[in-house]
C-alpha cells in the first residue's frame, strides 16, 4: 500500500474490528448512489462493509448475490476465456475494429494473492502494460483483464479491479464488461443491470483515463465507447458485444471521483466512536451496538432515501430511526417537498386534523393545504367494509 | 404524490395503519380469476423454479423441475401448467358471438379471463417465459431442438399477450395484487417498500395493537416471487446442485429425495405468496366497484381478448412482433399516453377522494348552482352572429384560484360539456366563492345542471379521445434498422 505511515492507524482506528471490504468499481458505484450520506462516506473511506455491519442485529439486511447469478456469471467468463478467447476476438473485429489476427491476452485476476498486496502488484502491472501500449510495443497484450486502476482519497490511493481493457492499432483503448445476463430479442434482459454494467465501464474508463494521462498521453485515446459482452438468448453462447456511447457516464464517473471522501477528515475519529463497537466483532451487546451506530449516525449524518434498502446495509436503522422521529423523508423525497416547515408527520396529521399552526408553517401555506385536505377527506372518506382474516 | 397523499400518510403513521386513497375499487374482479405465483432462478429469467397455479383460495397446484436450466425437465411440467392454462384462458372464447356493424363483423367473447399474481415481477417473468416458448418449433428440424407441444407454443402467445396487455393503463385482464393495493391505500413506505406484498398487507391489515410499521418490518422478509430471499435461495442452490449430481449418478431415489426437498420450499414460499395474493384480492373485492367507468373499460377489456384469440386463432397463429417497426412504436405509445391520460381522468373524476387534490391544487372547483342562464347569448369569436351560451354560477366555499378563461370539463359529462371558467369573486366576509363558468360545447347537455344533484364538479380532466395524427407506414431512411426488419424466432440457440 502506499498509505502514508502516519494515517494508517487512524484509518484503523476508524474501522476497529468491523468486516472490511475492498474498494471496487461496483463498490464505487453503489456508494455513488448516495453521496450525501456522511456516515456512507465514513465507512466507504475506511472500507467498512456496511452490508456486514449490523449481523446479529435486527436491522441486518441480505444483499447476497444470487448463487445463480454468480455460477452463471463465471461460466460465462470461462466461455469467454475459452480457446484463447476464440469467441470473443471476432466480436472485438466486428464491433471495436480491431484488425489483430493475433490476440495477445492478459489475466490478471490470475497469479497473485487476493489482498492489498496483490492489488497493488496488479495495479504495477497494469500501468506497465498500459505504458507498453501507449508506446506502441506490438508484444504488449492487447484485452487486459483483471486490469487494477487507482484513484486517490486524499493522500490515500485505492485500487479498483476493472473487468477487462482492449487496445487497438493507434493505440485506442477500451473498456470491456463481461456480462451473463442475457440479451433477448437486441435488448437487455433488464434494463436496470444494463444501466449498472454501463456506469461501470463509465468509471473503468475515466480512471483508465487518469492512468494515462499520468503516463504523459493525452488521455483522449482512451475510447468513450465501451463493449458490454453477454451472451445471446437463453443459453451461455453465442456471445454478443454491444457497443455503448459512455459520455455521459464518464462525465459521471468524474463527477462521484471528484467528491470521493478524503481520509483525513476522518482521523480524528477515536476507535471507541467508530465503526468498530457498532460490528459484531466489537464485542458489545446489541443494544449497545445500536446505540454507538445511533451516535456514529448523529457524528457523520446520514441521507436515508429509497434507494437506500436495495444498497445499504445501514437502511433498515435508518429508517427505524426517521420512523421514531416521524421524519417525512421515511417515504421519500417527494413529500417532503408537500410539508414545507412541518417538522414531524405526527404534526402534519394533527395539522390535517385542524391543529393550530405555527407562524412558519403558516407561511409556508402547508397549514392551510393540509387543513384543508383533512376536512376534505373527513367529508368523505369512505366506511371500511369487514376485515379479512390474516396470513397465518 | 399529492397534497392528499401527504396528508394520509401523516395519518397513516399517527395511526399506525393504511389509510384508505379511493372511495370505490377502480378495476373489475371476475368471479373465478386464475391465480398464477412464479418462482425463478437468480439468473435464469426465461424459466422457472416453480409455478403455483390455481383459482380457488385454499389450493393451488405446484409445478417444479428441480433443474429448471433443463428444458428436458422444464418443457413437461410446463405443459401441464399451459393445458391447464389455455383450457380456462381460451373458454370465454368458446361462447363467442359474431357481430355485425355495417358491413364488418367480428367475433366477440361474451366475458375475459382475469389473471392474478402477486407482483409486477410476476407479470415480467411470465412474459419472459412466454417469449421462450411462444416461437418454439413445433417440427423436427435438422440439428435443432426437438419439437414442442403446440399447447406450449399457445402457451406462450397467452403469455406473452398478457404481458404485453398489462403495460396498457387500466386494464384489467392481469392484476397484480401489490397495484390493486397500493392504488387504494395510503401508507408510510417507499414506493420500493410497497412492492413487497407482505409488508404492504401488514400496513392494511396490521395485528391488533401493533403499528403497521412493525408489522411491516416483521413480515418484509417473506417474499412472494418471483425470487426467494437470499438465504433461502442458499438452499436451493444446494439442492439442485444435489439434484444434478444426483442425476448424473443415476441415483433415482436420492434425486427423488432431493426434489422434494425443493418442492417443500417452493410450497412454503407460495403458501404465502397465495395467501398474501387472495387477501388482497377478497379485500378490495368488498369495496363498491366504481360505477361509471369501470364496466367500459372491462367491455374494452373483453375486445382486446377476442382481438387476441381471433388472431391465435387466424394464419398468423398468434405469432407476434417482438420489436415494434417505428410507426408501430409511434402508434403505441401514442395511444399509450391517451390511455393513460383517459383513465387518470377517469379514476379522478368518478372517486370523491381523488378529486380532493384537483381542488386543493385548483384544477378543479365544486360548488352548488345558484343560477344557470340558459337565455344568455354572445357573439363568440370569429363569428358575426350571436349565439346561445348558458351562464352558469356556483357558490362554493372553498377558495378558487382558477385562471379567468380556463377550459373546464363538467364531471357528469366529461368528453362533452366544455365551459371557460368566466369571472371569479370571493367575499371575504362570508368566505365564500362565487364561480362563473360559460358553457361553451353541448349545451343541451348542460342544461341538465339545472336538475342535477349538487354539488356541480368541473375539472380540467377530459375523457374525450385525443385526435391523433397519422403515421406513415413508411419508415424514414434515418429509422431503418440496418439488419432490416426483425424477425423473431426460438431463443434456445443451438450452437453447432
Amino acid at each position: 500500500m502506499t498509505t502514508p505511515a502516519p494515517l494508517q492507524e487512524p484509518l484503523a482506528d476508524l474501522a476497529g474490528a468491523a468486516p472490511r471490504a475492498g474498494w471496487s468499481v461496483r463498490g464505487l458505484s453503489k456508494w455513488s448512489t448516495n453521496l450525501q450520506c456522511g456516515t456512507a462516506a465514513a465507512a466507504f473511506a475506511a472500507r467498512v462493509d456496511l452490508d456486514r455491519l449490523l449481523v446479529g442485529t435486527d436491522y441486518q439486511v441480505e444483499f447476497e448475490q444470487s448463487p445463480f447469478m454468480r455460477s452463471r456469471g463465471q461460466m460465462v467468463e470461462a466461455k469467454v476465456r475459452e480457446n484463447g478467447y476464440a469467441e470473443l476476438i471476432p466480436i472485438l473485429r466486428e464491433t471495436l475494429g480491431f484488425s489483430t489476427t493475433e490476440v495477445s491476452a492478459r489475466n490478471l485476476k490470475q497469479g497473485y494473492p487476493p489482498n492489498d498486496r496483490g492489488l497493488l502488484l496488479r495495479a504495477t502491472e497494469t500501468r506497465h502494460i498500459i505504458s507498453e501500449i501507449l508506446r506502441g510495443d506490438l508484444t504488449a497484450p492487447n484485452i487486459l483483464e483483471g486490469a487494477v486502476l487507482e484513484a486517490h482519497l486524499g493522500p490515500y490511493t485505492a485500487r479498483f479491479e476493472a473487468d477487462a481493457i482492449g487496445a487497438r492499432l493507434g493505440p485506442v483503448l477500451h473498456g470491456l464488461e463481461v456480462k451473463s445476463w442475457p440479451v433477448v430479442d437486441g435488448r437487455a434482459d433488464d434494463p436496470g443491470k444494463a444501466a449498472e454494467a454501463l456506469r461501470q465501464l463509465g468509471f473503468y474508463l475515466f480512471l483508465l483515463r487518469l492512468l494515462v494521462d499520468d503516463l504523459g498521453t493525452d488521455p483522449d485515446i482512451v475510447s468513450s465507447t465501451g463493449l458490454l459482452v453477454t451472451p445471446r438468448n437463453v443459453g451461455l453462447t453465442p456471445l454478443v458485444g454491444s457497443v455503448r456511447d459512455l459520455d455521459r457516464e464518464i462525465a459521471i464517473a468524474q463527477a462521484t471521483v471528484d467528491r470521493l471522501p478524503d481520509v483525513r477528515d476522518y482521523a480524528h475519529v477515536p476507535a471507541s466512536e467508530g465503526f468498530g463497537p457498532v460490528s459484531a466483532g466489537g464485542g458489545l451487546g446489541v443494544q449497545e451496538r445500536l446505540d454507538r451506530l445511533d451516535a456514529l449516525t448523529d457524528t457523520f449524518g446520514t441521507h436515508y432515501q429509497t434507494s437506500c434498502l436495495t444498497s445499504c446495509g445501514n437502511a433498515k436503522f435508518c429508517r427505524a430511526k426517521l420512523h421514531a422521529s416521524g421524519d417525512p423523508s421515511l417515504c421519500g423525497q417527494a413529500i417532503v417537498r408537500f410539508l414545507p416547515r412541518v417538522p414531524s408527520l405526527r404534526r402534519a396529521a394533527d395539522l390535517g386534523a385542524g391543529a393550530p399552526p405555527t407562524d412558519e408553517e403558516t407561511t409556508s401555506g402547508a397549514a392551510e393545504l393540509l387543513a384543508r385536505a383533512g376536512a376534505l377527506y373527513t367529508e368523505r372518506a369512505p366506511e371500511s367494509p369487514p376485515a379479512v382474516p390474516g396470513v397465518a | 404524490m399529492n397534497m392528499l397523499e401527504a396528508l394520509l400518510v401523516a395519518q397513516a403513521h399517527r395511526d399506525g395503519r393504511a389509510q384508505r386513497s379511493s372511495a370505490f375499487r377502480h378495476r373489475h374482479f371476475v368471479e373465478a380469476p386464475m391465480v398464477i405465483v412464479p418462482w425463478h432462478l437468480g439468473a435464469e429469467p426465461f424459466t422457472f423454479a416453480a409455478i403455483a397455479y390455481g383459482s380457488h383460495p385454499e389450493t393451488f397446484t405446484l409445478v417444479v423441475p428441480g433443474e429448471p436450466r433443463d428444458r428436458q425437465l422444464l418443457f413437461p411440467l410446463a405443459l401441464k401448467l399451459a393445458r391447464w392454462f389455455n383450457e380456462r384462458f381460451e373458454a370465454p372464447w368458446e361462447l363467442r358471438n359474431t357481430l355485425t356493424r355495417g358491413t364488418w363483423s367480428f367475433e366477440l367473447a361474451p366475458t375475459a379471463p382475469q389473471v392474478w399474481v402477486p407482483n409486477e415481477g410476476a407479470v415480467t417473468v411470465l412474459g419472459k417465459l412466454g417469449r421462450r416458448l411462444a416461437y418454439l418449433p413445433t417440427e423436427e428440424r435438422p440439428g435443432g431442438p426437438p419439437a414442442a407441444d403446440p399447447d406450449l407454443v399457445r402457451f406462450g402467445r397467452h403469455l406473452m399477450f398478457l404481458a404485453r396487455n398489462a403495460s396498457r393503463a387500466g386494464q384489467q385482464l392481469v392484476l397484480a395484487a401489490t397495484t390493486v393495493a397500493a392504488a387504494n391505500w395510503a401508507t408510510e413506505q417507499t414506493v420500493g417498500e410497497r412492492a413487497n406484498l407482505a409488508a404492504l398487507d401488514a400496513w392494511i391489515e396490521p395485528p391488533t395493537g401493533v403499528h403497521g410499521f412493525d408489522a411491516a418490518c416483521a413480515v418484509e422478509e417473506l417474499s412472494a416471487g418471483p425470487l426467494p430471499p437470499p438465504s433461502i435461495e442458499r438452499d436451493v442452490a444446494d439442492l439442485v446442485e444435489a439434484f444434478n449430481e444426483a442425476r448424473r449418478r443415476g441415483d433415482r431415489q436420492a434425486e427423488e429425495s432431493v426434489h422434494a426437498e425443493v418442492r417443500a420450499i417452493y410450497t412454503a414460499l407460495s403458501e404465502t405468496a397465495w395467501q398474501l395474493t387472495w387477501r388482497v384480492m377478497e379485500r378490495e373485492r368488498k369495496w363498491p366497484e366504481e360505477p361509471r367507468f369501470v364496466a367500459p373499460r372491462w367491455a374494452s377489456d373483453i375486445e382486446e381478448y377476442s382481438s387476441h384469440m381471433a388472431w391465435m386463432n387466424g394464419p398468423a397463429g398468434g405469432r407476434r412482433r417482438t420489436r415494434q417497426t417505428v410507426p408501430q412504436a409511434i402508434r403505441l405509445r401514442a395511444s399509450a399516453e391517451s390511455e393513460r391520460a383517459a383513465v387518470e381522468a377517469q379514476e379522478a373524476i368518478s372517486d370523491p377522494l381523488h378529486l380532493i387534490p384537483l381542488l386543493l391544487d385548483h384544477r378543479a372547483v365544486e360548488g352548488t348552482l345558484v343560477e344557470y342562464d340558459a337565455t344568455h347569448r354572445e357573439v363568440k369569436r370569429g363569428k358575426r352572429n350571436a349565439s346561445r351560451v348558458p351562464v352558469v354560477t356556483l357558490l362554493t366555499n372553498q377558495p378558487c384560484l382558477i385562471p379567468v378563461g380556463k377550459e373546464l370539463w363538467w364531471t357528469e359529462y366529461p368528453d362533452r360539456v366544455r365551459v371557460v371558467v368566466e369571472r371569479v369573486e370571493r367575499d371575504e366576509s362570508s368566505l365564500e366563492t362565487r364561480v362563473v363558468l360559460k358553457v361553451m360545447e353541448h349545451l343541451d347537455d348542460a342544461d341538465h345542471m339545472r336538475l342535477a344533484p349538487q354539488p356541480l364538479c368541473f375539472t380540467q380532466f377530459s375523457t374525450r379521445v385525443p385526435w391523433r395524427t397519422r403515421v406513415s407506414d413508411t419508415i424514414p431512411w434515418s429509422h431503418q434498422p440496418p439488419g432490416g426488419e426483425y424477425d423473431p424466432a426460438d431463443v434456445e440457440e443451438v450452437v453447432q
